[in-house]
């Protein structure tokens, strides 16, 4: 469960004050599918960032899984992100160096998880998601489908139980879009994980449990599909 | 990445051939190597035998100046600067005294008939084989006492029978200081008391010994009008040592300083002055007494001395005395070279650290986005901390293994090379090896190019480290 109570982050851009979220109140039950619409600007990557814990709000209170993040300081939210939160990022941003089994490991290096354990559970996760023949292929040696998959392993192999994924199908066209959305619902579904996605991306709608529709950081409550299905 | 590890590598490399080298030549017994110290200052006002093997009689009416300019000219003493032998045998001498050196030079070309040089005798006499000649003579420097080094020139087997047959056909009163064959020619340097002595050569046959018998007896009357003819020569031996025939050349450096320029200028003018000629021999003769000289009478006697003195080099007397004074000078350098060393270490490991610290910046500045996604997983700043510095460190660690092995293999085969060299100029004793290894010393090099790296890779950790996960995402 995400608690999200009045909400707001502010940025200082060239002396201008820039309210990105603005007074936000939101809750999120665990299991969703909320995708976060708006224009550019409307602070939807801000909204997904301090869910993430990548940034720290101004004001109000983030409480995930009845953890207060508001509150944690930076290695605190570090450790936060490393067992709570999955990124996925457009174009994946896998490391380039890495096969696909270490790129799955990372997240659970920083969690100190001794490597043969880490080793066994990218692999098991890679298997799940039919890698097994490519764990040890390079983000050059794959498709984009299978790049992907290794990038929600990834997000997915410390047991986290909310995925974010900021524009996933920014640069792609509407068939893969279409296969991208398949993927993250499907693991919606089967690993019974939150996902929140941004996107500008309207196919979405069609998948979505909720949309949120932002605007000058505030919440369209007109358009807000989520409000309507709670 | 790979450009800094060279670079690193090769700083290292340099500094690990120096400590390797330097090492080397630390454990050496130097002495053993060169047998005499470095010279405080060369002094050479000296001068050297006209290059005709004969010249004219120097009119004696001339001043000293207008002598000097006759029989000396700065083209003999460059070749005696050139020579090979010059920093092993003239310029040792010259440390212990340029006086003596001034004074042996200064004789011309009388004085160096008996003076007992050897590298001077030979110079006139062999002429175009000269190199030959001295390349394979034994020239010895010995140390008669601190003030005193003489060369002595040690005859092999056949040039001792030929110069004792020699001896015997004369039958006459002569001591022959030393000889050695070149060609079908002895050349050969006889003393006697009345005339001092001289150096000549001959044929090796009988008609060869008589013609060259009344040669020199004639030769040496005009010369010198010295008469010679009635004396009797009786040959006593080979003489080897200190031999009183070098007695000039070993004019005691303290003498040589109370008698200042009248000294030098009586022996140059010893040989056309009978008057000056008293002079000189009492200056010879009181150092007669001193010389520690042994006439052998026996050739196997003879030979074996030969032998056991071409070991030694210096006398043993005066070898402990020496090596303090040397090895001092010689620690004085080192101090030196290793201080030129340091100090080049540390420029080349500040370099280094530069280069690494600026390759650590660049890979931080190129994994932005990287550093974002390590961030958006759970890395903490500690961790990405971590991860900069381990590469520095790793950086560091592989240019300081490479450096050190390179280093160390460049030193030894330098090391061989020279040695080689040595041994190819005609060196006889040399050491196995000129590298050592200093395990202090490159355990000292590895951890100061590990902590240099990793304080150079702090910097830019540390930025990293503190790159804000939201941005860093948003590098393209």
């Amino acid at each position: 469960m995400i608690e999200i109570k009045d909400l707001t982050k502010i940025f200082i851009l060239g002396g201008e004050k820039i309210i990105a979220v603005d007074n936000i109140s939101l809750s999120i039950p665990d299991g969703s599918f909320l995708i976060i619409m708006g224009p550019s600007g409307s602070g939807k990557s801000t909204l997904m960032q301090i869910i993430g814990g990548l940034q720290t709000p101004d004001k109000g209170r983030v409480i995930v899984n009845g953890i207060d993040i508001s509150k944690l300081n930076d290695r605190e939210l570090s450790g936060f992100r490393n067992k709570n939160i999955g990124f996925i990022f457009q174009n994946f941003n896998l490391q380039q160096s890495y096969t696909a089994l270490e790129n799955v490991e990372m997240p659970l290096i920083f969690s100190g998880i001794p490597e043969k354990e880490r080793k066994k559970r990218a692999e098991n996760l890679l298997c799940e998601f039919g890698m097994d023949k490519r764990l040890n292929h390079r983000p050059a040696q794959m498709s984009g489908g299978e790049m992907q998959r290794v990038a929600i392993a990834r997000a997915l192999v410390n047991n986290s139980s909310i995925l974010l994924a900021d524009e996933p199908t920014g640069n792609v066209d509407r068939e893969n879009s279409i296969k991208i959305i398949n993927s993250l619902r499907e693991i919606n579904i089967r690993f019974k994980v939150t996902v929140i996605i941004v996107t500008h991306d309207y196919i979405f709608k069609e998948y979505a449990d909720n949309v949120i529709n932002l605007s000058n950081g505030r919440i369209n409550a007109e358009k807000n599909l989520y409000d309507k299905k709670i | 990445m790979f450009f800094t590890l060279v670079i690193s590598a090769l700083g290292i490399i340099i500094i690990s051939a120096g400590i390797g080298l330097i090492k080397g030549v630390v454990n050496q017994d130097i002495l053993d190597y060169f047998p005499l110290p470095p010279p405080d200052t060369v002094i050479i006002k000296g001068y050297n035998l006209p290059e005709k093997e004969f010249g004219e009689k120097p009119d004696i009416n001339k001043t000293e100046d207008s002598l000097i300019e006759h029989y000396i000219t700065d083209e003999h003493l460059k070749i005696i600067k050139n020579h090979k032998y010059y920093k092993d045998i003239i310029k040792p001498v010259t440390s212990y005294s340029s006086l003596v050196i001034d004074s042996l030079l200064s004789w011309s070309y009388f004085a160096s008939d008996f003076c007992g040089y050897p590298d001077t005798f030979i110079r006139h006499y062999a002429g175009k084989n000269y190199e030959k000649y001295i390349t394979n003579a034994n020239l010895i420097p010995v140390i008669i006492n601190e003030n005193l080094v003489q060369s002595i020139y040690y005859p092999d087997s056949n040039t001792i029978e030929k110069i004792t047959d020699y001896s015997k056909f004369l039958g006459k009163k002569v001591n022959i200081i030393a000889g050695d064959i070149i060609k079908n020619e002895l050349y050969f340097a006889i003393y006697t008391r009345d005339t001092s002595g001289f150096f000549t050569r001959i044929p090796i046959d009988e008609n060869g010994w008589k013609e060259s018998t009344k040669w020199i007896i004639d030769r040496y009357r005009y010369k010198y009008d010295m008469n010679i003819l009635n004396q009797t020569l009786n040959l006593k031996g080979v003489i080897i040592g200190s031999i009183p025939m070098n007695s000039g050349n070993i004019i005691p450096l303290e003498i040589l300083k109370k008698c200042g320029d009248w000294i030098r200028t009586r022996n140059r003018l010893a040989a056309l002055n009978d008057n000056a000629l008293d002079d000189l021999y009492s200056y010879t003769w009181a150092y007669n007494e001193m010389s520690n000289y042994e006439v052998l009478t026996e050739k196997n006697k003879a030979l074996e001395y030969c032998e056991y003195l071409k070991k030694f080099k210096i006398t043993a007397d005066c070898r402990e005395k020496m090596k303090e004074e040397k090895f001092k000078r010689i620690k004085d350098q080192l101090k030196l070279v290793k201080i030129i060393l340091y100090s080049v270490s540390g420029i080349v490991l500040f370099f280094s650290g530069m280069f690494i610290w600026g390759t650590i910046g660049r890979v931080v500045n190129d994994s932005r986005r990287e550093i974002g996604v390590f961030r958006a997983i759970g890395a903490t700043k500690i961790d990405i901390l971590k991860i900069y510095l381990t590469e520095a460190g790793i950086l560091g660690m592989l240019s300081s293994v490479l450096g050190i092995m390179f280093g160390q293999l460049i030193a030894f085969s330098l090391s061989k090379f020279i040695l080689y060299y040595l041994n190819k100029e005609g060196a006889e004793k040399l050491p196995e090896s000129l590298y050592g290894i200093d395990y202090y010393g490159l355990l000292i090099l590895f951890f100061a190019s590990i902590a240099i790296s990793l304080l150079a890779g702090f910097q830019p950790a540390l930025k990293a480290s503190k790159l804000d996960p939201v941005i860093a995402l948003k590098t393209e």
